[in-house]
């Protein structure tokens, strides 16, 4: 038996067992779009920190930061702090947002929009942005996909083979199963990546150097700027690190689909203890990063730093247990790429196409609709993963820069009564024009500072002064309402 | 270097669990305030 089939058989089980456990997790519950996108709001603190961190430790983190601590090296670690201040953000914001959402059956992020701010158009504008953005964030994790199942097979299998059949068993568990679903299959995704995460990020320095120590020391000796600001890069230096923290931790919960899995919560307080366990599991990230930095010196020379981690699991491992990493990083790709489908694919039917065209369309509709775009959107990200060329990294910035500039309508609109839809509106353009205009013309990052997070200073200004210079309005959606 | 990682490495790590802690003692406070208002979340 070749390496090359041992490592892709073993992949293959693991994303089949997954899958499995996806269709079972669905099979036997009557599916109105309630118990399809947010698990009828029946989540406790088990399952709730399961879905959260499915959703945010992605492939992302797992070949990304890698890549990025490999190829770019200090500017690399935003990644942890920006993770664990986005918990902290949470724990003030999320359990006012849940309440709000159970109160006025909110299920997505447009719908708190359209309530707060009694605006449609705002909210069809908020759902038509969420979607534009949330479609790099997918792209992340099909390029993941494909990058794992061509390491895994010794060049063998081509990347958009591996990425097409990703998509289709995607769409179908998501199709199935709903939000349920993805949650169980990240039991066994969250196992095997912290498996995955310990054994290369112990085993790995310790078989090389003699322990942690003495990687970092060979490290410094020979790559003496890799682990300070700005690395191996000439435009991240601190203030790069500061303002991409500070712009990643304020849009942590403002991508779609984990704005979404807010209302998924039997109560607030579920939410406010998933904020304090669920940063520990950030610590994983400290083996991910160490891999990294020791494939510096390990696998030298690779054109795409996202592949660092594998091919020092390659270099490193018996085939068997390249399979089971590679399957750790599979269900890392697959999980949330199916609670961003699914998410999206509600936005757009719900917040979207309803409003749009079919004001009077029944949920049950709304429900079908949503799951037929299941399969449109995973065949739209496959094309554009297929075309892609960013790093993993790249393409996530990309992303928060854009859906932080939901932050001051969101946090504005619960803690500022005197906020309106007009400032709202105004704030919102101005920021995304910032980042477009910024990042289109190649000036990321601008004086040092992260793009996105200058847009979002901006929108903050914008909202502030339109709202003082309009007339006040009523707040449908007080805080009282929340408690 | 402290505990055999760099202290940019060693400082991050040091304050996801501090931070945790932190958000910990925060919510005890918070329960504490509203079980004394005799309301909840």
């Amino acid at each position: 038996m070749t390496p090359s089939f041992t490592a892709v058989s073993v992949i293959l089980f693991i994303v089949i067992v997954g899958s499995v456990v996806g269709f079972r997790a669905g099979a036997g519950r009557k599916m109105n779009l309630e118990e399809w996108s947010v698990a009828g709001r029946s989540f406790g603190l088990l399952f709730m920190w399961l879905l959260m961190a499915g959703e945010i430790y992605t492939t992302f983190a797992f070949l990304g930061a890698s890549g990025w601590a490999y190829s770019r090296g200090g500017p690399a670690l935003y990644i942890m702090a920006y993770i664990t201040l986005g918990y902290v953000v949470s724990f003030y914001v999320l359990p006012f947002i849940w309440g709000l959402g159970r109160r006025h059956g909110l299920q997505t992020q447009s719908d708190f929009f359209e309530k707060r701010y009694q605006s449609k158009g705002l909210a069809l504008f908020v759902s038509l942005i969420g979607v534009l953005f949330v479609i790099p964030y997918l792209q992340i994790q099909l390029v993941g996909l494909g990058i794992i199942v061509q390491v895994a097979s010794f060049d063998q299998i081509p990347r958009a083979t591996s990425m097409l059949i990703a998509v289709c068993i995607v769409a179908l568990f998501v199709f199935f199963g709903g939000m349920r679903a993805v949650a169980w299959v990240s039991v066994i995704k969250d196992f095997l990546m912290i498996l995955a995460a310990v054994s290369i990020g112990i085993y790995v320095p310790v078989h090389y150097f003699g322990g942690v120590g003495p990687l970092f020391h060979s490290l410094a000796a020979t790559h003496p700027a890799h682990l300070v600001m700005p690395g191996a890069t000439k435009t991240m230096g601190h203030a790069w690190f500061i303002s991409t923290v500070v712009l990643s931790a304020c849009g942590f919960y403002m991508w779609p689909h984990t704005f979404g899995a807010a209302f998924t919560a039997k109560s607030g307080h579920i939410l406010r203890r998933n904020a304090i366990v669920t940063p520990l599991y950030t610590i994983s990230l400290a083996f991910i990063f160490i891999a990294g930095f020791a494939a510096v010196l390990l696998v030298p020379g690779l054109s795409n730093g996202d592949m660092s981690l594998l091919m020092l699991a390659r270099k490193s491992f018996p085939a068997w247990f390249l399979g089971v990493i590679g399957g750790a990083g599979a269900l890392t790709a697959m999980v949330p790429a199916a609670i961003i489908i699914l998410t999206a694919s509600t936005l757009f039917a719900k917040n979207v196409y309803r409003p749009l065209f079919a004001p009077q369309m029944a949920e049950d509709k709304v429900a079908r609709l949503a799951k037929t775009m299941v399969l449109v959107l995973a065949l739209t990200s496959f094309y554009l993963a297929l075309h892609s060329s960013t790093t993993l990294v790249a393409l996530l910035l990309l992303g928060y820069a854009g859906v932080t500039q939901f932050f001051p309508g969101v946090v504005l609109g619960l803690f500022w009564p005197r906020v309106t839809t007009t400032g709202v509106i105004s704030g919102l353009v101005a920021g995304l024009a910032t980042v477009a205009s910024l990042m289109l013309s190649h000036h990321d990052p601008f004086r040092g500072l992260n793009a996105g997070f200058i847009a979002l200073c901006l929108n903050f200004l914008v909202t502030a002064t339109v709202s003082f210079s309009t007339c006040a309005q009523e707040n449908p959606l007080p805080l009282s309402d929340a408690e | 270097m402290i505990f055999g990682l760099p202290f940019n490495l060693f400082w991050l790590v040091a304050w996801i669990v501090i931070s945790s802690g932190c958000m910990a003692l925060a919510n005890r406070v918070e329960e504490h305030r509203k079980k004394k208002r005799g309301n909840t979340i």
